[in-house]
């Protein structure tokens, strides 16, 4: 007789949401240095993906707690904290693991950016790219759903999507605005 | 009649993004990662730069002065 | 600055983000199937567990045969030799059991 799987559910539900709202707080930080689109004012952007970024957090946060309520992987705490001590599938859990609390870090270290000085927090932020990539990874090879094609779509547009827009953002000057008169 | 556009910049919003130095360079530059800004500019690029600060942290008042004769 | 709208769209965006994601997840809640039927011992014993409920019918419907009275049972045999009219009593010792 197989166990209620509410929790195993809502595990993978809040990883995917995590992993969208990831991917989305990174395009939302490239579009603010590359400003592809005129209309967006840079402020809001930045707001918003200071925002998407933190339900982000929260999605891992439930992922987190589903996981340890569950009974189909047998997690501990310990696991959840230290990259590497999950019995199950120790190194995708573990990138995945590393990957939330680097995002932990960075998220909170734009509150203390006056306290590290805004250089140091410039050259921490480049971390992003290192927790969009272990959080793929822990997708793709921990992931439950990866297998189906739907599941591999989203890894696959949001790794391209990212990658075009961190191309550009290196390589193109940002849009300024064309003259005009006073407002 | 001309427009001039003081400026002010919020040391504790800027977080060094240069987004103002790309608008208008000729107002705007980045020491030790925060923003300095000329005192005042006729320059309309200003008011693209404070939009384009991504923590707001540029603010443009608008006077008119009289033309020196 | 905060930007109201931004955030309320993210927050309608990922809410509901993550009840699809639930409901498509639900849809297919073990671990794909195929990947099961990759293994030779779960292939066997669902084969198994075919064969046993297929037995299982069958003893069922024997059970249920042998437990009804006698001329019950003559009626009810899935057989083509049945009669159009009811047949006399030929033995005495079913004549003295049937009264």
């Amino acid at each position: 007789m197989r166990a209620d799987p509410t929790f195993w559910l809502i595990a993978r539900a809040s990883g995917l949401t995590a992993y969208v709202l990831l991917t989305a707080s990174v395009l939302a930080g490239l579009v603010l240095k590359s400003r592809p689109f005129r209309g967006l004012r840079p402020a809001a952007v930045a707001d918003t993906h200071r925002f998407l970024a933190l339900l982000g957090l929260g999605a891992i946060a439930l992922h987190g707690a589903t996981l340890l309520l569950d009974g189909t992987v047998h997690l501990t705490p310990v696991a959840l904290i230290a990259p590497g001590a999950s019995p199950y599938r120790r190194l995708p859990v573990g990138l995945g693991v590393l990957a939330a609390e680097l995002m932990v870090l960075v998220y909170v270290s734009f509150a203390l950016r006056r306290a590290i000085g805004t250089r140091n927090w410039r050259r921490l932020h480049w971390a992003t790219y290192a927790i969009f990539a272990a959080a793929t990874a822990h997708g793709l090879a921990a992931g439950t759903d990866t297998p189906q094609p739907w599941a591999f779509a989203i890894y696959l547009g949001a790794i391209g999507s990212v990658a075009a827009a961190a191309a550009w953002r290196s390589f193109a000057p940002p849009l300024t605005q064309p003259r005009r008169t006073a407002r | 009649m001309t427009t001039v556009y003081r400026i002010e910049i919020d040391r504790s919003l800027c977080s060094g993004f240069g987004a103002c130095v790309d608008e208008a360079g000729d107002a705007f530059r980045l020491e030790n990662g925060i923003a300095v800004a000329v005192a005042s500019s006729t320059d309309p690029r200003v008011l693209a730069a404070a939009d384009a600060c991504p923590m707001g942290a540029i603010t443009i008042i608008e006077e008119q002065v009289e033309e020196a004769a | 600055m905060t930007s109201h709208h931004g955030r309320l769209y993210a927050l309608a965006a990922s809410i509901l983000l993550f009840f699809v994601a639930w409901a498509v997840v639900a849809a297919h809640p073990w671990a794909a199937p195929e990947a099961a039927a990759r293994d030779p011992r779960l292939v066997a014993l669902a084969q198994r567990e075919q064969r046993l409920r297929n037995e299982a019918g069958l003893v069922q419907r024997v059970v249920v045969h042998r437990s009804q009275p006698p001329d019950a049972r003559r009626r009810n045999r899935p057989s083509s030799r049945r009669c159009s009219r009811p047949r006399p009593q030929r033995h005495p010792r079913a004549a003295a059991s049937a009264s």
